[in-house]
């Protein structure tokens, strides 16, 4: 038990601690921060570990769960009528619960709350639905999303150039952190009741379309309302001169998270309520693991939040205006890059998104492989982020080539690489981002004084585009070293193989009193049984096998 | 068992470990040389139920299954006992299953890599242990944790969960582009001989065919074993 607890807790310590040294060493270096603003962000550190622990215990037992039952009864459903209406209205349902998404309405220009939300919300839902369809027709994801995003940049050219940078983040907004732990559970488990050979690569996929929705609905918004001016919610500093009024910020906040947990949480609750009655009907155990799940996940979530928009929010805003007042602006590049690397550990959906890659690939691809091309993507775009908060160059220049790198490579890598990098798109813009990394483009583009709505908006937009880059980088290396490893293999295949028997020394011992004759009549089918998940589990092992097999049939070549 | 003669056996070395001690298991089989190591991952049983519902059961695991000679597969578990503490209860378990034939590559691939190790083989000989057998169940998906519980009722001190899906079965069927296969549970548990026959009875009473469960269940004879509290000096 305590194991359990002790490995969420490293990770979230080596996921949270990073960041926070590094803002650390940033205020007691060039960027002093006034004395309540570092306190409070230590004591947001704080929260955020423990979050995050409860978070990710919570988020496999319970999220991923309720995702793979409801996925897997879908498809074992065989009814496309029945998947159609379900997958829509899932879709719809946790968009309009992300809190997020409010305040992205709020943030975007001319067009009423109401209408974006509803708007981006059904966009989420049809395209999870193409997602469903799409697998069942067995149509490259590749190909559907290079038409996507052709009709999204099109759609682009007509849309007013203030637009685009909201447009953009909305993709990686709407995907929050418990909207892509479930739907990526419902891949996972549609993909878990599948037989052929592309089960492994439609795993994922999923979040990757549902990024696509807002960012097309809010342009085909932004076509139909005349852009005007813009507003954004300004934020607010929080001034306190002991540590009791910051802890009283701390109890202040606590409530409004916890009733937009709630709120986020209530539609996927009800949902899997609904499948339990209706058809899933878990015995009382495995139900009760999951609502212990969902409480923590609550709970971690909660305490996640208000750590994060308390804590951190001031935090970034400060560093962000101080170095662009600075007369070397240049050096929010760098600092903006390092604290890139090391802040998408912290996402909670990154966690899901490692360990979901780990488990289907059986280890192929690590964890830590992962983390890393994340890390290396986020700190290209927030050196990009950063240009454009100098320069103030359009976004334009920099989402156009990005996407088309990104689709460019769908056709070079593995589509199971191509899968997960467009889902990690979403899975990287999260939380953090939205109250770390945004308040720091605000406050550094304050401070150069530039366009806040063009300038500094438009980094979760980078945050989602460059990890589709490095990790499908990622799925070349690994080809590359496929490759390498087939090479050696070769000259071992010539020699002739045959079986050797060995002889049974052992007596077989009878055991008549098992056998009874019923039992033998299905004796036929209990072979098919048992010779079907040893071969299931030699293809999910394959990989290892091959390359571990390749490497020691060379060495001994050698030998 | 009488071990001089059947020196040359090829075995199947299957470890269960604690998910993050996998690769130092891994790296020791590959100091080793042994040919075929599969990975995969599995989950263990809860210790209890409190535990499993609060969330804390059934812990990640890495299975490995390895091929290897019988007198490397001691050798081995040997090392495994001295480097990962085997013998401390949930750290992880290992056994042999002997094969009955193999293709003759993969005997040599096991031959070539027991000479470049040059085992002495007198050396390590394994104390005769209670003799066990390996239980492997394959229900329908989700019963795990309620087969370990019959199971444990009936004398098993612990088991492992791996995910599969069944084919061949009336129950897998085409829609549209894809084909659906129900999930089923493998269960391994590694029980004494004696206590086997009761394990596997009352599994198949509760998780049978004629049961919800359409559950089936057979045995394979284990040659040794680690990790179940038997003691290697």
């Amino acid at each position: 038990m305590q194991k359990q607890i002790k490995i969420k807790l490293w990770e979230a310590l080596s996921s949270v601690l990073p960041v926070s040294l590094i803002v650390v060493i940033l205020h007691l270096t060039i960027t002093p921060m006034p004395g309540y603003t570092f306190v409070t962000f230590l004591i947001g550190a704080l929260l955020l570990i423990i979050g995050m622990t409860f978070f990710t215990l919570g988020a496999d037992i319970s999220m991923m769960h309720m995702g793979e039952k409801i996925g897997s009864h879908l498809a074992k459903s065989r009814k496309l009528p029945l998947i159609i209406t379900t997958t829509l209205l899932i879709g719809i349902f946790i968009t309009i619960a992300e809190p997020d998404l409010k305040v992205l309405a709020t943030q975007t220009p001319a067009v009423p709350d109401f209408v974006l939300i509803i708007a981006v919300a059904v966009g989420v839902g049809i395209f999870l639905v193409i997602s469903f369809l799409r697998i069942f027709f067995q149509i490259k994801l590749s190909y559907v999303l290079i038409g996507f995003y052709l009709f999204v940049f099109i759609l682009a050219i007509f849309t007013h150039k203030n637009f685009l940078a909201v447009a953009f983040d909305s993709g990686g907004v709407t995907t929050g952190p418990i909207t892509v732990p479930f739907i990526m559970a419902l891949g996972i488990g549609l993909a878990s009741v599948r037989g052929d050979k592309n089960s492994e690569d439609d795993s994922f996929g999923l979040v990757a379309l549902c990024s696509v929705g807002p960012i097309l609905t809010v342009l085909l918004l932004g076509m139909f309302y005349n852009f005007t001016s813009g507003s954004y919610s300004p934020i607010s500093v929080l001034e306190a001169n002991s540590l009791s009024e910051i802890l009283l910020e701390f109890a202040k906040n606590l409530p409004i998270y916890f009733e937009e947990v709630f709120i986020a949480l209530l539609p996927i609750v009800i949902f899997f309520a609904i499948f339990q009655v209706v058809s899933l009907r878990l015995n009382i155990r495995p139900l009760l693991k999951i609502i212990v799940g969902i409480i923590y996940t609550y709970l971690g979530l909660v305490l996640f939040l208000t750590g994060v928009n308390v804590g951190f929010m001031p935090a970034g805003h400060f560093i962000g205006g101080i170095l662009g007042r600075s007369k070397f602006s240049w050096i929010l590049i760098p600092i903006g890059m390092l604290i890139g690397f090391f802040i998408v550990a912290a996402e909670p959906a990154v966690h899901v998104l490692k360990q979901q890659v780990e488990d289907i690939t059986e280890g192929h691809i690590t964890g830590r492989a992962m983390g890393l091309s994340l890390s290396i993507g986020v700190a290209v775009s927030i050196g990009l982020a950063m240009i454009r908060v100098i320069t103030g160059i359009s976004i334009w220049y920099m989402i156009i080539p990005g996407y088309m790198i990104a689709l460019i490579l769908t056709f070079f890598v593995p589509q199971l690489f191509t899968a997960i990098a467009f889902d990690s798109g979403g899975v990287a813009s999260g939380p953090m981002t939205a109250t770390f990394l945004l308040p720091f483009a605000m406050g550094a583009t304050e401070g150069v004084g530039g366009n806040i709505l063009t300038d500094a908006f438009g980094i979760v937009a980078m945050v989602a585009m460059t990890p589709l880059i490095t990790i499908q980088c990622l799925g070349i290396v690994y080809r590359i070293k496929a490759a390498n490893t087939m090479k050696t293999e070769e000259p071992e295949a010539y020699i002739e193989d045959t079986i050797i028997e060995y002889d049974e020394n052992d007596g077989i011992i009878e055991d008549s009193t098992m056998m009874h004759s019923s039992m033998n009549e299905e004796n036929n089918e209990d072979m098919d049984l048992e010779t079907l998940p040893l071969e299931s589990q030699l293809n999910m092992a394959e990989i290892e096998n091959t390359s571990t097999m390749n490497h020691l049939s060379g060495e001994q070549e050698e030998g | 068992m009488d071990n001089n003669h059947i020196h040359h056996r090829i075995q199947m070395l299957t470890t269960i470990a604690d998910y993050s001690l996998g690769n130092k298991v891994i790296d020791i089989y590959k100091k080793y040389g042994i040919p075929v190591n599969l990975v995969m991952h599995g989950y263990g049983s809860a210790q209890s139920e409190i535990y499993d519902i609060l969330g804390f059961g059934e812990p990640k695991k890495a299975i490995i299954f390895s091929i290897l000679t019988e007198s490397m597969a001691q050798e081995i578990l040997h090392e495994l006992n001295s480097q990962m503490k085997l013998n401390k209860p949930g750290t992880g378990i290992a056994f042999t299953i002997s094969l009955s034939g193999c293709s003759s590559i993969l005997s040599q691939l096991c031959y070539k890599a027991e000479e470049r190790f040059q085992l002495e083989r007198e050396e390590v000989q394994m104390p005769h242990n209670e003799p066990y057998d390996l239980i492997l169940t394959i229900v329908s998906g989700g019963l795990f944790s309620e087969v370990m519980d019959v199971a444990k009722a009936a004398g098993a001190t612990g088991g492992t969960l791996i995910h599969a899906r069944g084919v061949g079965s009336e129950e897998a069927s085409k829609f549209l582009g894809i084909t659906i296969q129900p999930e089923k549970d493998i269960v391994m548990i590694l029980a004494p001989h004696d206590k086997k026959h009761s394990i596997m009875e009352k599994i198949t009473q509760e998780f049978g065919l004629s049961t919800a469960g359409k559950g089936i269940c057979f045995s394979l004879p284990v040659s040794s074993t680690l990790g179940l509290g038997t003691v290697i000096d």
